[in-house]
Order: structure tokens, then sequence, then C-alpha cells
């Protein structure tokens, strides 16, 4: 489990540094009226976005839920990327991490010198499905102690989908 | 004969299955990198016209041309540095400063973000990926009723032809 580790920055930084970059570093980029504005990304992805297009024009052309819709985004980054490099609620964190990273499938044929987009998301939805299941916040992670106290927790132990998503 | 695995193995196919179907799923839609053709639709910018009219003004001509690039860079605009116009008689060619001149208006979509569509003396029309816009221009100059082929020209790309009817 200690192997987890390099694994576990890698994916908690990708998530941390995206959300620091919007959220913290450069303000501008969740503010509308700046040229910085990151939802002209979201014009980019419309082309080849497939099956998610009507759920882009959607935010898109709805300005609050567009700059709502970043910043939750943004932030969710942040928590999400702290959590995996802390090692709490790891296996929280990696089912967020893993939905984000599969959430911006509209991007992945974006990649005019490779295929980036692509193998990052790719990259992403099997690192945070590895780290979701081996609980690896249970060592060099702040789970090892919610683990010891509290054994093991779900989000719900009755609801049937929610019993499968653990927390840490 | 019965097959005994343990949760763990069985989770664990559950999941491989999920993480390979994912992946070469989303590999084949976004680049044919499983059987092919390969593809990959960020390389080169492709100019689409949407719509077109000419009506006759009093003193020339009212062009409006819808444009949207729907391959390409993310990071930079596809640029329409020259267009003809041209019937079996006649034809004209308007470079980038002359169409940042005639432009009168650029009417932008809804879903334009802060990055619209523009237009200025050395790029011409300029169409960043996924936006759409309505370049109205007023040309200094009347075309007769009838048939013509306007042809937009995109550096490093074919150029793109599209009929239209001069009332």
């Amino acid at each position: 489990m200690e192997y987890l580790w390099p694994l576990r920055f890698a994916v908690g930084w990708m998530f941390l540094d995206g959300g620091l970059r919007k959220a913290v570093l450069k303000p501008e980029k969740l503010n509308p009226l700046s040229a910085s504005f990151v939802g002209g990304k979201l014009v980019n992805f419309l082309p080849h976005a497939g099956p998610f297009k009507p759920f882009l024009l959607m935010t898109l052309e709805n300005r609050v839920l567009d700059v709502t819709f970043l910043t939750a985004f943004s932030y969710l980054e942040i928590v999400v990327g702290l959590f995996l490099i802390l090692g709490v609620l790891t296996r929280l964190a990696a089912f967020g991490a893993l939905l984000m990273s599969a959430g911006f499938a509209p991007a992945y044929w974006l990649g005019s010198t490779c295929e980036d987009e692509w193998q990052i998301g790719a990259l992403l939805v099997a690192g945070s499905l590895v780290l979701m299941l081996t609980a690896s916040g249970r060592t060099w992670g702040f789970d090892s102690l919610l683990y010891r106290r509290f054994g093991d927790r779900a989000l719900s132990r009755r609801l049937p989908l929610l019993k499968w998503i653990k927390l840490w | 004969m019965v097959i005994h695995m343990e949760k763990v193995v069985i989770v664990g196919i559950v999941f491989a299955i999920i993480a390979v179907g994912w992946i070469l799923g989303t590999g084949q839609w976004a680049y044919g990198n499983v059987v092919g053709p390969l593809v990959n639709y960020s390389k080169l910018p492709k100019v689409e016209v949407t719509y077109v009219s000419a009506i006759p003004t009093a003193n020339g001509t009212a062009l409006r041309l819808n444009l949207t690039d729907v391959d390409g860079p993310d990071a930079y605009p596809a640029s329409v540095t020259m267009v003809e116009i041209v019937n079996s008689t006649w034809h004209v060619f308007l470079n980038s400063s002359q169409l940042a001149n005639y432009t009168v208006t650029v009417y932008q979509s809804p879903w334009n973000e802060n990055k619209g569509d523009a237009v200025n003396w050395y790029s011409g029309f300029e169409i960043p990926l996924g936006s759409q816009g309505q370049f109205v221009l007023n040309l200094p100059f009347k075309l007769s009723p009838g048939v013509y082929e306007l042809i937009l020209y995109t550096p490093a790309v074919k150029p793109v032809e599209v009929s239209f009817t001069s009332s």
C-alpha cells in the first residue's frame, strides 16, 4: 500500500493545481467579465462533445449557471485534491475525482499535438479507480486514524447504492 | 463444477472491465485509436458557413455570413484571411483589411463567451473553436441578381465553398 502514495499525490495534485489556478492564483479565470474567464474553454469543447453538447449549451447560454458551475467545480477540485494528498476521506475523494475525470470527456477530443486531454482523462479515471478501491489513505494518510477509530464506513448503511461508496 | 471467487476478485474484475471499456471506448470516440480510421479533429481548423445572404443596398450590397469553427486547436482562433465571390463571368477577392473595413457588425451567438468572433486587418475573420457569429459586411459594390460561389480561404487548409443567391 505504501507504493500507492505517488499515485495518490499525482492524482491529488492534478486536481489541486487545477483548482488553485482558477480559484486562488488567478481568480480572473472565474470572472465572467475578464478576458481570462475559463468559460471560453467550454465553448471549445462544443463541436465534438457528442451527448454532452446539450448540457454544455444549456450551461453556456445561462451565465449564472455557467459561473456557478465553474466556481463550484474549481473549489471541488481543491478539496478533492487536498484530501487525496493528505489521505483524508480518500475513497470518497477518489470517487469525486473519478466523476470529475470522466466528466471532462467532452474535452477528450482536444489534443492538437497528441491525444492530450484523452490521455489525461483516461489516466485520471484509472488512477482514481485504483485509489478508491484500495483505500489508499489508510497508509500514510489521516484515514489510518479514522479507520482505527471507526472501522469501515460507507456514505449510508441502508441505501443500496450509497453503501458501496466508502468514506475512507 | 462450481467456481468460488473472493469478493475482492469479483469487484476487481468488474472495475477492470469498466476501466478498460472507458479507456478504449473514449479513445475510439475521440481519436478512432482502436479500430480506426485514426482522426484528430483538433489538428487543423475547419470553418463552416451556416448561413449566407446578399441583399442590395443604396450604395452596395449587405452580405451576411454566419461562420463557425468546428475543428482545430483550442489555443488560437481559426482565421479567414481572404474571401472570394465568384460567378461564371466575374469575381472579386476581399483581403483581410478589406474584410475588416467592410464589416460593420459581428453578432455573437448566445453561447459565445468572452472570446467571441471578431475581425481585424491582419487575420481577417477570427473564429474561436466552437463559437459562432454573424458577420455583417457592407460591400461597396453591387452584386447583380444571380447565383454566386463564396470561397473562404483559411491558411493551411482547403478553401470552403458555398453557393448563395443575390436578390
